[in-house]
């Protein structure tokens, strides 16, 4: 893993120069940095979004392209730092666990959302009593069905109240965003949903779902003041046409190039790829509903006769990080002693012939291909090898809503090519709960994962919940109920004067991006 | 004539109320349960059962059928699942630019569609005709979606001539700039709408170079023709001045019957061209399977081809009074 | 009726080209598997994206080049023939046969009946196809027995228009009077004297509905909506990711696309000057 890292970054390496700035800009409320005026400022800048925007009212939606816009207009209570990815106050100037299943936080006084309300103890109440509320109906509801109530102390002090310790609370407050109390209780839903109003660092201009968000620099912001006076983000869900456009000069930011065009992009003056390694675990889940799948010897031939260092290293340019369990090597609860299967289709004979089928079957295998980057090729891939073993597979795609419904409903695959970023909280639990335990996004419910899954929400001490996890993740190593794939990077086309690197946690944050002149 | 339109309109009704319980029966008879899209990944029963209670999915199907007929009588297209607003509303604001896109798409293509038909008959049977032809064929016979990226890849990544993809000022900000004596708008406009008028416009260039080529050796034939040519016209003259006036008719007939496939070939070039119109609305919630905005898109789409066909019908009677008396 | 297509044939070179292309594709069809240079699904990751036979890099093993897998794009055209063909052809069986029932149906017995089969075609006419390919497809669950159904669903409206019409023309005949009046069965007069008629109208119709449907299918496939990853219309969607890296991956199947369906409709050009050597317009 260091190594492909050490690989990404000598792009960095270049722009050490402007990396070092923005790190020291972006340690928070420094002075207005002196240093971005040597590049300059951007009036314009222009980003290619790859999927759809519907609304911007960030509890009517869970969609990870709104959650990247939405972003630029609200504040979260804390947010990764993007050279560690470490968890790092932002609205919040420190917080802690309390005990007694309290988390208490302490925030930056005198800060205004853009309508001129107060950003206090009171509008975090607010939001989080908005999150939790059945008139919302907010798609988070779930999630924070465990966080209690918010006990305002004073102004700029609060404390949540869980129903347990609830370690996974900070985790999941960079996409948790604050809002106006009074502006989000006067008007209705569908205002809210064109209609944003926080206190980030940019302000809405123009939102025309599905087609383009444009805000403007916020000038009163409290943070550090951005370059990018004016922000126009299109959505172009094409992948032909986006890399086209970044090409063509039309982006400064592009999500999701088509890898085959990775050299393109960094031949053609003024263009280069950036890409880190990410929070989406890609997988082919096999749905342990559909025999021969509920046969533990059947899926560990199926992850022998894959071979997905070849996967990676052709269809991702070796971008991705091969995985041996669930839970990606950027979260807590990694265990780098578990090694992945390897690459052994005699192996993989002889535990099918174990298993009853000496001869192979016949199966399916079901993917969205825009769900995760190359999806087809993968796919395609992965059907190969599994031909090579005895196992003939028929490839059936899907678009979104059938995939979605088939994962819902048990029925997608047998073997099914899914993608999981955890919600971008680089918490084991949003990847181990929603994968494995009752009522699963998924096919592979494991009644033994559901009580180590109750064991780490049990306690807030990390060093705890990491053997938990680590637990889990080599039952789930063992019992195999995927072909374990790789950490997918995250990809993007940038122009040669934008100093920013694509994150880990997905986000386009434009509040440190600075112009190189 | 007012009974004649007035059995036109009830015609029309009746068409767009079966449009409409078509799509409300594809959408209601079909497995899979829609709020799967809309509750988030690791929803409980629970916040499915809410969802489904919020969105009127758990009421029996005659009941939910009921309710939509009227919503509709009421003028009420209902609220977009994911995008949070009135169907009507998200309608109206992608029409002008679908309505956009296809106007210039017809009006780029037909002068050189009706040249073409026009060239080929007078030419019959000979290489001219055959090239024609094949021309024409060429619209129907490529797949739309890869001679727009060949065109962007062409005119946008390697000649950098024009912009390769969105839309550029709408309309009114052309026009304003045209009072003004700035032309930068329309340049800007023109640029933006170019690729994709074309790319949409092929097709139905084909079928307007066949027809009118069609239509114009059929009136060859008739005696007024050959009238005008026993006066010592030329065939040229004799085309110009009295064939093609005729065959306007048909083709303008034409071009109202093929309303419904401009507008479905709109859903392809707006999702290459990421042209902010009808098609990309309906696609998106396709996909999503937003229920009320595919109910509400395609009734639009079907009313916009019956009304079209009725101004066709209309205009139709009052050039041809042979019609009118009927 | 062979003897006229011939001699139309004759004169016509773009009819000549469609019968060769549609001879091509036959054999394609016929012979697939035994004629491909390759595997078509045999993945070559060694062989990735090489360019085809006559650009540099390229070699005559893979003559049209290979795709992201190393797959010979000349042998996948080949057996992609049955999928896109195939698709197609069974959709335009379909159309043809309801439409050829309903269009009777609503010719000869008129009244009620042709009224509530000429509205339903007047409700799929206002629906973009491709629109409504996309929905029923996509809501009822992507497979190639779905798109056929739909094909066959909504372009029944084709045919059923021409039939009626012929039907009307058709029943107010002398011999069909006569039949009727000598009492023969509705059935019979039907067998014997309306279809033969409509066979000429309804090839040509049906001829140029095999085009549009591959086109159909590659716009479904397009918005990736598939029943096969094995089809022409599949390989230029999967492949336009490449236009700008790899071109042939989709160019070449595209060019087979257009290929096939200019024939069918240059097919269907030369059986309407067959058909109806009274047209004017006709090229006899």
């Amino acid at each position: 893993m260091r190594q492909k890292l050490n690989f990404l970054t000598t792009r960095r390496d270049v722009l050490r120069y402007g990396a070092a700035a923005s790190s020291l800009a972006a340690t928070g409320l420094g002075p207005a940095s002196v240093l971005a005026q040597e590049g300059g400022e951007f009036d314009e800048f222009k980003i290619g979004i790859w999927s759809g925007v519907p609304n911007l009212d960030p509890e009517q939606n869970s969609i990870r392209t709104c959650i990247v816009c939405q972003n630029w207009i609200f504040d979260p209570l804390l947010f990764r730092d993007k050279d560690t990815n470490e968890l790092k106050p932002y609205l919040a100037t420190e917080y802690s666990y309390v005990g007694d299943n309290r988390w208490r936080f302490k925030i930056h006084e005198g800060v205004m959302f853009h309508n001129g309300e107060p950003l206090d103890a009171a509008a975090v109440k607010f939001s989080l009593e908005r999150r939790k509320s059945d008139k919302v109906g907010s798609p988070f509801q779930t999630t924070f069905a465990d966080v209690l109530d918010c006990e305002i102390i004073d102004d700029t002090t609060f404390e949540f109240v869980c129903a347990n310790p609830f370690p996974m609370m900070p985790a999941y407050l960079p996409t948790f965003s604050i809002m106006p109390p009074k502006y989000y209780s006067e008007h209705d839903l569908s205002y809210l949903a064109l209609n944003p109003v926080g206190s980030g660092p940019f302000k809405l201009v123009e939102f025309r779902p599905d087609d383009v968000v444009r805000v403007e620099r916020n000038e009163d912001y409290w943070g550090e003041k951005p370059v990018i006076k004016r922000v126009t983000a299109t959505i172009v869900q094409e992948d032909a046409t986006r890399v086209a456009s970044l090409l063509a000069g039309d982006f400064n930011i592009t999500g999701r190039p088509v890898m085959e065009d990775f050299d393109r992009i960094d031949a053609n003056p003024g263009t280069r790829v950036s890409a880190t390694i990410g929070n989406r675990v890609v997988f082919a889940g096999f749905n342990f509903d559909m025999p021969p799948f509920d046969n533990k010897l059947v899926r560990q031939a199926a992850n022998y006769a894959v071979d997905a260092a070849i996967i990676n290293e052709v269809y991702l340019r070796s971008t991705g990080e091969l995985m041996a369990s669930a839970l990606p090597s950027t979260v807590p609860g990694y265990d780098p002693a578990i090694e992945p299967y390897a690459y052994d289709p005699d192996k993989a004979k002889a535990l099918l012939a174990e298993a009853g089928f000496p001869d192979g079957f016949e199966t399916t295998i079901e993917v969205h291909p825009g769900w995760l980057i190359a999806g087809m090729e993968v796919t395609q891939a992965i059907a190969n090898f599994l031909k090579e073993v005895g196992i003939k597979v028929n490839l059936v795609v899907s678009d979104a809503g059938t995939m979605a419904a088939h994962i819902n409903d048990r029925t997608a695959g047998p073997i099914y090519v899914q993608s999981w970023g955890g919600n971008s909280t680089f918490d084991a639990d949003s990847y181990i709960q929603v994968l494995f335990d009752e009522g699963s996004w998924s096919c592979n419910h494991m009644p033994e994962i559901g009580a180590l899954v109750q064991a780490g929400r049990a306690t807030a001490d990390q060093a705890e919940r990491i053997k938990v996890y680590q637990e889990a993740c080599r039952i789930i190593h063992e019992e195999a109920p995927w072909i374990f794939l790789y950490l997918q990077p995250n990809t993007y086309g940038v122009t040669t004067d934008t100093d920013w690197e694509g994150r880990p946690d997905e986000m386009i944050p434009l509040y440190y991006l600075k112009k190189i002149a | 004539m007012l009974l004649y339109i007035a059995r036109r309109l009830a015609h029309a009704i009746i068409v767009v109320w079966g449009a409409a319980t078509l799509v409300f029966a594809i959408l209601n008879l079909a497995p899979g349960d829609p709020a799967v899209n809309l509750v988030g990944e690791n929803a409980t029963e629970e916040k499915f059962e809410m969802v489904r209670q919020a969105l009127g999915l758990n009421l029996p199907l005659h009941e939910r059928y009921l309710n939509y007929l009227g919503d509709l009588l009421r003028g009420d297209l209902g609220v977009s699942w994911f995008v949070g607003q009135p169907v009507f509303d998200l309608l109206m604001d992608r029409l002008p630019s679908t309505i956009e896109l296809t106007i210039v798409a017809a009006l780029l293509c037909l002068p050189f569609a009706i040249v073409l038909g026009v060239v080929s008959a007078l030419f019959r049977r000979t290489f001219v005709d055959f090239a024609a032809n094949f021309v024409a064929l060429f619209g129907i016979s490529t797949p739309n979606f890869w001679l727009g990226v060949m065109l962007i890849l062409l005119f946008a990544v390697n000649l950098h001539w024009l912009p390769s993809m969105g839309r550029g000022p709408g309309p009114g900000d052309v026009l304003a700039g045209l009072a003004a004596g700035d032309v930068a708008a329309l340049q800007a406009w023109a640029s933006h709408i170019i690729l994709p008028a074309f790319t949409l416009g092929t097709f139905l260039m084909a079928l307007v170079t066949r027809l009118t080529r069609t239509d114009i050796l059929e009136n060859l034939n008739k005696p007024y023709v050959k009238v005008a040519r026993a006066k010592g016209m030329s065939p040229t003259g004799v085309i110009t001045r009295h064939v093609l006036p005729n065959s306007m008719i048909s083709v303008v007939t034409f071009i109202g019957l093929e309303v419904g496939a401009l507008l479905g070939g709109a859903v392809v070039t707006e999702s290459i061209f990421a042209w902010p119109g009808l098609g990309r609305l309906m696609i998106d919630s396709i996909m999503r399977r937003d229920f009320p905005v595919i109910q509400g898109g395609v009734l639009l789409v079907s009313f916009i081809f019956v009304f079209v066909n009725l101004l066709v019908d209309l205009l139709y009677l009052w050039l041809d009074p042979r019609i009118r008396l009927r | 009726m062979i003897k006229k297509i011939l001699a139309e044939l004759k004169a016509n070179p773009l009819g000549q080209l469609a019968v060769l292309v549609i001879a091509l594709v036959a054999v394609a069809i016929l012979f697939g598997p035994s004629i491909t240079p390759h595997d078509p699904e045999h993945f070559s990751l060694a062989q990735r994206n090489k360019p085809p036979a006559f650009l540099a890099g390229g070699s005559w093993t893979y003559v049209l080049g290979t795709d992201t897998h190393g797959r010979d794009v000349f042998s996948r055209i080949i057996i992609g023939a049955r999928v896109s063909l195939g698709t197609a052809v069974a959709g335009v069986a379909i159309s043809v046969l309801i439409g050829a029932t309903l269009g009777l149906v609503a010719g000869f017995l008129g009244g009620l009946w042709d009224t509530v089969i000429m509205r339903l075609v007047d409700v799929l006419l206002s629906i973009p196809l491709i629109l409504m390919a996309l929905l029923v497809v996509a809501i009822m669950g992507p497979s190639t027995l779905n798109i056929i159904l739909v094909m066959g669903g909504t372009g029944w409206i084709w045919h059923a228009r021409i039939v009626r019409g012929n039907a009307l023309r058709i029943r107010e005949e002398q011999y069909v009077l006569a039949a009727r009046a000598s009492g023969g069965r509705a059935a019979s007069i039907i067998w014997r004297h309306v279809l033969p008629n409509l066979l000429a109208p309804l090839m040509v119709t049906a001829s140029m509905q095999v085009g549009y449907f591959i086109i159909l299918e590659s716009g479904l496939s397009f918005f990736g909506v598939t029943g096969s990853t094995l089809s022409w219309g599949w390989d230029i969607a999967f492949g336009r990711r490449y236009l700008a890296s790899a071109w042939w991956i989709a160019t070449f199947p595209g060019v087979a696309i257009f290929l096939a369906v200019l024939a069918f409709n240059l097919l269907g050009d030369v059986l309407r000057d067959v058909a109806d050597p009274t047209n004017s317009a006709g090229r006899s």
